[in-house]
């Protein structure tokens, strides 16, 4: 009797298996979608088609669809976060509160590794510019009972290394290059700002202490100060899927435009599509209720000229890719979602410059607002998923030369922060080469 | 496919088991399992399935030729086609690209190496096919005379693609006569679902927790670090890959031998071998060491032929001088202590032993990781700084991944250890049958859905042996 239940525990086990597989292969939501838990595109059903069964291409969407389409799935991503957060790993958002809060105090002791591991391409000593130079900075902000909590510190070490690495770039790009660095506030950060209730106020200072040690045309923006006048018009970042909102993006592009000589585009001057809310966006109805969202902050901004977007991998080879996909919710449906190592954008305003955005997802909003003042705009993002060292075939100098680049944005949040290996090594390590060997 | 897949554990398994149970007589449960291997290696691989259908055919004829030759020369000469045809497609898969780089390299030629595909799993199946014509030259099995069983043999999908090796001398009988009783089905799954769990919990945590380290020559710290770690995955990764293919062997009514025994309980390098990917070594006994005259030939021979046996068995993992490196480091190893460490061994207390084993595994895997050379020197020199070095005891970045991860390889190394055997020993002993049956039923349904939970979303999910 006992091996027959044993032998009905499993059976019922593989049954389940196989329902679940039917349900997932004839009955799921077969579009894709977006995951905010893990910022990423989600796998539609894969066309089947014969190319793509010979290169093995349509097992791999087909096995991603599974997985992307299993039921309850982010529920069950933050149960496995959870589990894991148990034995040291946590969650994206409390993984990088860990690190702001708990673990910056460590890099104190071994400052001066931080860019390891050693490479052929890390700067001599001589291009890093002495320690005792570079001041500490931080982004913090100030509770409403007065007393101020450090939201991310940057040692004088950091601030000296990353001063270093943006003028090696600098020295990358011609005469009149410019190179801009963002690094934004996290979202939740941001908009905990607006509860006066919790924060009387916020700050930064990474520009001041970088900004001395940076050559000329290189430029650090702080986001609190430029934000600052807004605060009285709501959220400025969105409060489900980690990103400012798209008139917050336009802004932060405002202050680029305005260094590059330009006036700034009217925000109403674009044209915008609204994301439907109810049916395919990035909100559920009882998230709206408790959301202080206006319209506008629903809006994607529209291209105002024709604009030709391309995969590029390789350096040289170019696959037509989408600029909005609109199978796809939150911010993954700007710029055709994380489709890498490089995107092209030729815009169709006759400008005579080229720029280079390396960035987060923080950046796919802002690009929209910087096409008026490009012919081209290539897209690179670093971090280990995007950055497909297969695939990428050259180095971000020879890119930077190849498709003839004057301008470099740089755009980073706080989950990629300059204290994190994008700017500890990968920004320093891929401009002189391809891969990590 | 992948076992550790949604593709395999929802759709692929079930139906096939269904199907297989489903089919009237061994002839029919036959034809289901070749269609669902070629179906599950096409899977990954669609055009290399042609590669291992040749080698199949090409040895089923040779052991055709061999079983009808008259003399002994026809014989050898039909032999000698079967390997020399197999290994000739090993060799250009694996190693050619490898040998033409350096050729080139020598030669100081500047010429890109070709491009070459590996199929999946190829060493594993050449390795199949060679025991099949071999022990069909030796007289040890009779000739296969129906080619869908060899292929049967050769493809059949749980130890496909990452072993175990399986001789065909083991399996032969099950072929023509097999069955699958209800305590053979539950124990397959439970060992199939403990594999999924191990693979899933504990060998892609490890994984992620190496990719996460920003590399092994960072600082003294962060490389013995990235060994430990290392070490732990690869364990649980390959014991994993074995334990499912052992588990759906036995659902499917074969006998595949254990892979792994517990390696890093093991007392000296000899023993972990015997511990380590067990049909490996039984392999290269039985068709390598042996026939060149294993230790029958005198000190200084066997010392010769172990350095051989282990120098192709660091090959047979990677066409990488690295893999050569760390199969000739176990080979000097193992001469070290059947000669001059022999007796210090003997008389070492066991902690020390198994402490010292240990290093030696976790060094050992270390070379074994990185496959640039360049990458290796710089990993050792951080794990040895002899004569000083310009390293850091810890760099920031190791050091960060260090304190997030502080408790889990812990945890994973007393997995690593026969701590389930005592736990389950216990739990008899103590709460008895039923409870024990209890517990084990819970545990299993838990282990499957943790899986399952963790699969989700998890998105490092390759199994390390699978480039072999």
């Amino acid at each position: 009797m006992k091996k027959y239940l044993r032998f009905a525990e499993n059976y019922i086990l593989l049954l389940g298996c196989l329902t679940l597989g039917l349900f997932l292969l004839l009955f799921a939501d077969r579009s894709g979608g977006v995951s905010e838990t893990e910022n990423r595109t989600l796998q539609p059903f894969p066309e089947l088609r014969a190319d793509a069964v010979a290169s093995g291409r349509y097992m791999e969407e087909f096995e991603n669809y599974l997985s992307d389409a299993f039921p309850a799935r982010e529920r069950m991503i933050a149960v496995s976060n959870a589990l894991t957060g148990v034995f040291g790993r946590t969650d994206a958002q409390e993984e990088a509160r860990r690190v702001f809060d708990e673990e910056l105090g460590m890099i104190d002791d071994f400052a001066p590794e931080e860019s390891a591991p050693v490479s052929a391409a890390a700067p001599k000593q001589e291009e890093t510019l002495p320690a005792a130079e570079a001041k500490s900075a931080a982004l913090w902000v100030v509770r409403a009972d007065g007393t101020v909590k450090n939201i991310e510190q940057y040692t004088p070490e950091t601030v000296s290394h990353v001063a270093s690495v943006l003028n090696r770039y600098r020295e990358a790009l011609g005469e009149n290059g410019r190179i801009f660095l963002v690094n934004s506030p996290a979202s939740d950060v941001a908009n905990d700002v607006l509860d006066t209730h919790r924060y009387a106020d916020w700050g930064y200072d990474l520009d001041e202490a970088m900004q001395p040690l940076l050559n000329r045309g290189v430029k650090i923006y702080n986001v609190p100060r430029l934000l600052e006048p807004y605060r009285d018009e709501g959220a400025l970042f969105s409060t489900s899927d980690l990103h400012w909102y798209v008139k917050t993006a336009w802004r932060v592009s405002n202050a680029f435009v305005e260094d590059l000589g330009y006036a700034p585009t009217d925000y109403y001057d674009y044209d915008y599509y609204l994301r439907d809310t109810i049916r395919n966006g990035p909100y559920t109805p009882e998230q709206l209720k408790d959301m202080t969202i206006t319209r506008e902050n629903l809006m994607v901004p529209r291209i105002l000229s024709p604009v030709t977007a391309s995969c590029i991998t390789g350096l040289t080879q170019r696959e037509p890719t989408e600029i909005y996909n609109f199978r796809q919710h939150g911010y993954t449906m700007y710029l055709g979602g994380a489709k890498g190592p490089y995107r092209l954008f030729e815009t169709g305003f006759h400008t005579g410059r080229s720029a280079l955005i390396i960035s987060d997802s923080y950046a796919f909003a802002m690009a929209y607002y910087l096409f008026p003042y490009y012919d081209s705009i290539l897209q690179t993002d670093l971090r280990n998923n995007n950055y497909n060292l297969d695939l990428v075939g050259a180095s971000i100098r020879e890119y930077m030369e190849y498709y003839d680049v004057d301008d470099v944005y740089i755009i980073t949040c706080q989950w990629t922060s300059i204290n994190g290996p994008v700017f500890s090594w990968r920004l320093e390590r891929f401009l002189d080469a391809a891969d990590i060997a | 496919m992948v076992f550790s897949s949604m593709t395999f554990l929802l759709l692929f398994l079930p139906i096939v088991l269904l199907l297989y149970f489903l089919a009237p007589g061994l002839r029919g449960k036959n034809a289901v399992l070749v269609a669902a291997s070629l179906l599950f290696y096409a899977w990954g691989e669609p055009v290399c399935v042609l590669a291992m259908l040749g080698s199949t055919a090409v040895n089923y004829l040779c052991a055709r030729a061999i079983g009808a030759a008259t003399d002994a020369r026809r014989r050898k000469a039909a032999c000698a086609l079967g390997v020399g045809v197999s290994l000739a497609l090993l060799f250009y898969f694996k190693y050619f690209s490898f040998l033409f780089e350096n050729v080139a390299a020598l030669l100081s030629l500047k010429v890109a190496a070709p491009q070459i595909r590996l199929p999946i799993g190829i060493s594993f199946y050449t390795f199949q096919v060679l025991t099949y014509t071999i022990d069909v030259y030796r007289g040890k099995v009779g000739v296969q005379k129906s080619f869908w069983k060899l292929l049967l043999y050769v493809s059949c999908f749980p130890q496909l693609i990452a072993g175990p090796i399986v001789q065909y001398a083991d399996i032969e009988q099950q072929l023509d006569a097999r069955t699958t009783s209800v305590e053979d089905f539950s124990t397959g799954i439970e060992r199939f679902v403990t594999g999924l769990a191990k693979k899933v919990l504990l060998a892609n945590l490890c994984g992620a927790v190496v990719e996460a380290m920003p590399g092994a020559a960072a600082s003294f710290a962060g490389a013995w670090y990235h060994a430990f770690v290392y070490t732990l995955q690869i364990y649980f990764d390959f014991s994993a890959y074995s334990d499912m293919a052992i588990g759906l062997g036995r659902v499917l009514g074969f006998r595949y031998k254990e892979n792994f025994n517990y390696p890093y309980v093991s007392l000296s390098a000899t023993e972990f071998w015997r511990r380590w990917h067990i049909s490996l070594g039984s392999f290269f006994r039985d068709y390598v060491y042996i026939p060149l005259g294993g230790n029958r030939r005198g000190a200084a021979r066997t010392i010769l032929n172990l350095l051989i046996v282990w120098t192709l068995t660091g090959f047979w993992h990677g066409a990488a001088w690295n893999f050569m490196i760390w199969g000739l480091y176990f080979g000097v190893l193992l001469v070290l202590e059947r000669t001059v460490f022999k007796r210090v061994l003997d008389r070492a207390p066991k902690a020390l032993r198994w402490a010292v084993t240990f290093l030696v595994a976790v060094v050992g895997w270390a070379i074994f990781y990185e496959t640039d050379l360049a990458a290796l020197g710089g990993t050792l020199r951080a794990m040895f700084p002899l004569g000083g070095t310009a390293l850091p005891f810890c760099d920031a970045a190791s050091w960060k991944v260090m304190r997030r991860w502080s408790l889990f390889p812990l945890v994973a190394f007393v997995f690593s250890l026969p701590v389930v055997p005592a736990a389950k020993r216990l739990l008899l002993a103590r709460g008895g049958e039923r409870t024990a049956a209890i517990v084990r039923a819970c545990a299993v349904a838990l282990l499957f859905a943790l899986s399952l939970v963790f699969l989700v979303g998890q998105s490092y999910n390759p199994f390390i042996y699978f480039r072999f």
